[in-house]
């Protein structure tokens, strides 16, 4: 039976009409039309802008009556459209007052914040047409896809083993033979080999909609158009990007989209997003108003009291996050990706903003980030901060976790950095970051800490041994922009180098980073290229280059045949090895008098480990008979590193059970493939009592039965 | 849009010439309705079809539907390289069967008399 309410109370030009629905936001198809809601608490008029796909001028613009306004909502159903072929937009009429926050323009055709589609970038790096002062268009969505019984994971957040990716970086570059480079499908395309490596859970940078085309600058050393590849500048935060599908000429990125998550899933694989509330592409002032400035800038930015833009994004404008209206837009947001396109979990970019109070002051309680917390929707999602902003905040260890927020453990990163590169006065706070972090997450557990070496941001694994200074030039912003601690060391020659030893020498730095993060306790993330030793040439902040130096090199992974063979085996073993995935902190403790507490400390010499500053030697014990986990019971594990800048012999404690021994798993002094050995095939240690580790190296050995 | 609809043993042929989009696949939907009944057997010819937007697709996938309802079944055949890259991309290839020319969809329809 038809609703009795599916009729038109008015006319328009020609366009039925009738007062819509206020829920849910955004453009829904109804019986008969499509619902159009929208809202501003500044705003005195709103029009409905209503286009032809494609078309420059508008087919018709609806003012919204005053009868269909209620409260702060703007809505209306409009019948007879095509929501196949029609795009939109809004114009708002209000005070243009900027020293109170209020910037209206009537002229300028908006997004609607709620679009779960944006025309406009359809393709990558298509052409814009200089006639169209308002590409960026909000589409209707049907939003029907099958998802055929997927089932979400839930795989324990301690079992994961995080992939940070980019969708167009992954397979843009010619050597991927992907059938449609730079896309969703192509990940799809790709699975097989992120089953090789062993990951599971892949963490795509930014998909909400953004401008590549933003930025107005060239690459001063060859005159290259910079673009914004990564992408952390949003249009809309409910439109997955168009240009990252080979659908998206046809508006179906979301079709791809999910295609590519049913797939993932299908593999064993999680998929996490990169979001970015902390600030949108608008910019300062002199930004371009797009939507959120237009509709409402008082309410979506934080502002002073003279009407300008604080900064703690470092990109012009920073989200008022906490404030109530745009407090359920980021949660109405995170359950759309959950519900709709079945995501795993999400990492803040900047996360502390989402701290912040409406003068921009840190919450000790930010409403914000409890909601999330306890939101039913999102209750066995993963959510990582990245738990610090431009502003000068940094709350690694302290952002208010409601007991479920993980945190991208940016002093893990720093301290193995140091210590891989030999820096002495570490090795206390190396003890503490390859535990878990029990410093920092006492309460929280291991899972609170997100354990990374390299991503996006900074450094490749391959740079941080072959750079000592970063090298920017490129972006064009005289080399200023990018960290400037970047913990790294170049082994004597800045760059690439022919001299054999320096380049044995970053392959085995590179081995002994990659083995550290995969032996500690929490959850290990890398970046995509690191497991074939990606090069971007020292430079640590590519944000702005659609190229090589940030396309994953097919061809390069086939050449690094042994360094790629190193990471899966070094992954493998960490998934073997229940002992290296303890969701509560290790206490050194024998709850079970079983003879062997969870862990233990060692040096050169067995139980006798040397945390006095210049030391560079350290060895643990992990020891699954007191586990929560009965996989983990008869696992143990030893892992020495020798960060020397010579050989060390390193004597050996006893293995725990009787009959026994010590079998040599990891050693990153030899050559491949004696460098790591397939889990199930170690050999045994001829001698029991003692090895000599190479300078700078580790050594994983794991007692077995004989 | 033009429809045509031929036979060839027990199977229907629909040779569709045009776009698939929201406002030609009621047509669609309309013919191919009358084609549809117990044990259907329909091929449909897409060689003509140079265009295949978002609610066309879903309008195919629904049609599927109504046949495997009917216990009857649907190929297509003669898909252009982008409506077949488009299917791909979007997932929606793995919900039919597909073939590159009528005999083929003939065959593979003879062959799976009976499976449901």
């Amino acid at each position: 039976m038809k609703r009795i309410d599916t009729y038109p109370t008015h006319e328009y030009e020609g366009y039925k009409i009738s007062q819509g629905k206020p829920f849910p936001f955004g453009a829904t198809m109804v019986p008969g039309g499509v619902n159009f809601s929208i809202y501003s608490s500044n705003a005195t008029a709103c029009t409905l802008v209503l286009y032809e796909i494609g078309a420059n001028e508008p087919m018709v613009e609806i003012p919204i009556l005053e009868e269909f306004h209620i409260g702060n909502v703007f809505c209306m159903t409009v019948y007879d459209i095509d929501p196949d072929t029609i795009e939109y937009g809004y114009r708002f009429d209000g005070p243009w007052e900027p020293e109170k926050g209020h910037r209206f323009d009537d002229s300028i055709v908006l997004l609607d914040p709620y679009a779960k589609l944006i025309g406009g970038r359809d393709v990558w790096r298509q052409p814009i047409d200089v006639n169209n002062p308002y590409p960026f268009r909000s589409r209707v969505l049907r939003a029907d896809f099958d998802w055929a019984g997927d089932r979400r994971l839930h795989t324990p957040i301690e079992d994961l083993v995080i992939y940070e990716m980019h969708v167009r970086g992954f397979t843009q570059h010619p050597s991927s033979e992907a059938d449609n480079p730079g896309t969703y499908a192509a990940i799809r395309e790709k699975i097989p080999y992120l089953k090789d490596l062993g990951v599971n859970c892949v963490e795509l940078m930014p998909v909400f909609e953004f401008d590549e085309l933003e930025y107005p600058r060239d690459n001063p050393l060859n005159g290259d158009q910079l673009i914004n590849f990564w992408g952390y500048s949003t249009l809309g935060f409910f439109a997955p990007k168009a240009g990252f599908a080979a659908s998206g000429r046809y508006g179906m990125q979301s079709d791809e989209f999910k295609a590519m998550v049913k797939a993932l899933h299908a593999n064993g694989i999680e998929v996490f997003l990169d979001v970015v509330f902390n600030h949108t592409n608008e910019g300062n002032d002199e930004g371009p108003t797009t939507s959120f400035r237009g509709i409402d800038n008082a309410v979506y930015y934080l502002l002073d009291e003279d009407g300008d833009y604080l900064n703690f994004s470092g990109t012009g404008n920073t989200m008022n996050c906490n404030h109530p209206v745009v407090r359920e837009l980021v949660i109405d947001c995170l359950r759309y990706w959950v519900a709709e396109y079945h995501i795993d979990g999400f990492r803040f970019d900047l996360a502390s903003v989402l701290g912040r109070d409406q003068e921009g002051e840190p919450l000790s309680n930010p409403p914000l980030l409890e909601a999330l917390a306890l939101d039913p929707l999102l209750a066995h999602c993963k959510l990582i901060a990245e738990a610090w902003d431009a502003g000068g905040l940094y709350q690694v260890g302290t952002f208010p976790a409601y007991g479920r927020w993980a945190e991208w453990n940016g002093k893990y990163r720093d301290a193995i950095r140091r210590w891989v590169k030999s820096d002495q006065g570490i090795v206390r706070e190396v003890g503490q970051r390859i535990i878990g972090s029990p410093d920092l997450y006492g309460t929280r557990g291991s899972t609170a800490s997100i354990n990374f070496i390299t991503c996006h941001d900074g450094f490749t694994l391959h740079d941080l041994f072959a750079y000592n200074e970063k090298h920017n030039l490129a972006n064009g912003e005289d080399n200023l922009d990018g960290a400037n601690d970047n913990y790294s060391w170049n082994c004597g020659v800045e760059g690439p180098t022919d001299d054999p030893e320096i380049a044995a020498l970053r392959e085995r730095l590179m081995r002994n980073a990659i083995t550290i993060l995969m032996v500690s306790q929490g959850v290990p993330m890398f970046f995509m290229g690191d497991e074939y030793g990606h090069t971007k040439f020292g430079n640590n902040n590519t944000y702005c280059h659609d190229n090589e130096l940030n396309y994953f090199d097919w061809e390069k992974l086939k050449e690094s045949a042994d360094l790629y063979r190193f990471f899966k085996q070094v992954i493998a073993f960490r998934k073997a090895h229940p002992v290296l995935r303890v969701r509560r902190h290790l206490a050194g403790e024998d709850y079970v008098g079983s003879g062997c507490p969870d862990l233990t400390w060692h040096g050169v010499r067995p139980w006798d480990a040397d945390w006095s500053g210049w030391n560079l030697a350290l060895a643990f014990m992990l020891c699954g008979e007191n586990a929560a986990r009965r996989d983990a019971l008869r696992d143990v594990v030893y892992v020495m590193m020798n960060m020397y800048w010579e050989p060390q012999v390193f004597e050996l404690p006893a293995p725990t059970r009787n009959g026994v021994r010590w079998h040599v798993a990891i050693n990153t002094g030899n050559d491949s493939p004696d460098d790591i050995c397939p889990v199930g095939q170690e050999p045994l240690l001829e001698d029991q009592r003692s090895i000599q580790l190479a300078a700078r190296s580790v050594v994983v050995l794991v007692g077995k039965a004989e | 849009m033009q429809i045509e609809i031929t036979h060839s043993g027990e199977s229907t042929i629909i040779t569709l010439v045009g776009d698939i989009d929201s406002s030609s696949a009621p047509d669609i939907q309309d013919a191919l309705s009358k084609q549809i009944h117990e044990n259907a057997s329909i091929l449909l010819d897409m060689t003509g079809v140079t265009f295949l937007s978002s609610f066309g697709l879903r309008h195919l996938l629904l049609l599927k539907r109504e046949v495997v309802d009917a216990k009857g079944q649907i190929v297509l055949v003669g898909l252009s390289d982008p409506v077949a890259n488009v299917m791909e991309v979007t997932g929606f290839s793995s919900f039919f069967d597909i073939y590159e020319t009528v005999e083929d969809g003939l065959a593979g329809l003879s062959d799976n008399q009976g499976a449901w």
